[in-house]
């Protein structure tokens, strides 16, 4: 099942009006075919038995205008990365969209509901780093590929923090935010 | 005048320009603190002195100075010389870090600059602890100021 797509759809209309558009993240709205993803798509005033379906290379980015795609994850970071993508574009700089798939996905599959502080990293990496007032630290940095780098802080109860390095794949560093007992961190 | 080289005071602050990309609702990333190629194994700094008073006066004169174009919503970073040398204390795995006098020449339509620095002894870039040190040195972060 694929749970969601990096990409964004591009909802202004031919008449010029901005069109109001909203993906589903349900499998039954998407649909895989080899390398393209399907998506149903509504437009207002069109009947959500007629919705069409779009198909779209998959990874593939084109502007969003006006839509509101139901991933919590994309949701908490959507506007920041809108940032970052405008500023890869200024500088002529890297913007990986694999990492940012892997960033949402991550987002998704931890219900996270706290904002990541994200960033840009020279090589077009995304990094999302959660901080709590003890000073424990989740940041995790999407290479791209399903893989991840990871920089933990935790705090051993009056012990020094404990630093932890290492890579690992997105499902797995979310088992170790577990593990390490820093899921608060992102959800509360 | 410092030569090249030789060790900034313990009691001295330095600032780091972070571009945007690096800072989040002035959250600033360890990325901003990590070496790439082109730094030769030197992270530039400037030096605002030792005078909190002064930190205003020495940052208008850093943002003249700056050689590199800053963006309005970049930050300089600023840190005390102390807490850089002893911010790798509690992480055996990386050497403790060092900041020396680095004055630029004049050069071209650039000003000669007695205020940069730069801390040596960084992972190199991509090493596995790079992320680790710049997260370290970014917890010592102190002050921020406006880039422009």
């Amino acid at each position: 099942m694929i749970a969601r797509a990096g990409l964004r759809l591009d909802a202004g209309g031919a008449a010029g009006k901005a069109a109001h558009a909203r993906m589903f993240a349900g499998p039954e709205a998407i649909e895989r075919a080899g390398s393209w993803i399907g998506l149903s798509v509504g437009l207002s005033g069109a009947a959500a038995p007629h919705w069409p379906r779009l198909w779209v290379p998959l990874m593939q980015s084109v502007p969003l205008q006006g839509c509101a795609i139901e991933s919590p994850g994309l949701a908490l970071v959507e506007k920041r990365l809108a940032e970052l993508r405008e500023i890869a574009e200024d500088e002529g700089t890297p913007y990986s969209f694999a990492a940012e798939a892997d960033l949402v996905q991550f987002l998704d599959a931890a219900g996270a509901v706290n904002r990541p502080a994200t960033y840009l990293m020279e090589d077009g990496s995304l990094r999302a780093k959660w901080v709590n007032l003890q000073g424990e630290q989740v940041a995790v940095q999407f290479v791209g590929g399903g893989r991840a780098q990871l920089v933990f802080f935790v705090d051993r109860g009056g012990k020094a923090m404990a630093r932890i390095v290492g890579q690992d794949t997105v499902e797995g560093a979310l088992c170790q935010v577990r593990s390490l007992g820093l899921l608060p961190l992102l959800c509360r | 005048m410092p030569a090249r080289g030789d060790r900034v005071a313990d009691d001295e602050a330095c600032v780091r320009y972070v571009p945007p990309r690096y800072t989040d609702n002035d959250m600033i990333d360890g990325g901003a603190f990590q070496l790439r190629d082109i730094d030769k194994g030197e992270l530039s700094v400037n030096l605002l002195g030792t005078n909190d008073a002064g930190y205003e006066a020495a940052m208008q004169q850093v943002r003249q100075l700056f050689r590199l174009t800053v963006k309005k919503s970049g930050r300089f970073a600023q840190l005390e010389v102390a807490e850089v040398r002893a911010a790798f204390t509690e992480a055996a795995q990386l050497a403790a870090l060092d900041v020396i006098h680095d004055p630029l020449p004049a050069e071209g339509r650039h000003a000669a600059d007695s205020s940069h620095a730069a801390i040596i002894n960084l992972p190199s870039p991509g090493s596995e602890y790079a992320a680790l040190a710049g997260d370290l040195l970014a917890e010592k972060i102190r002050r921020l100021h406006p880039a422009i």
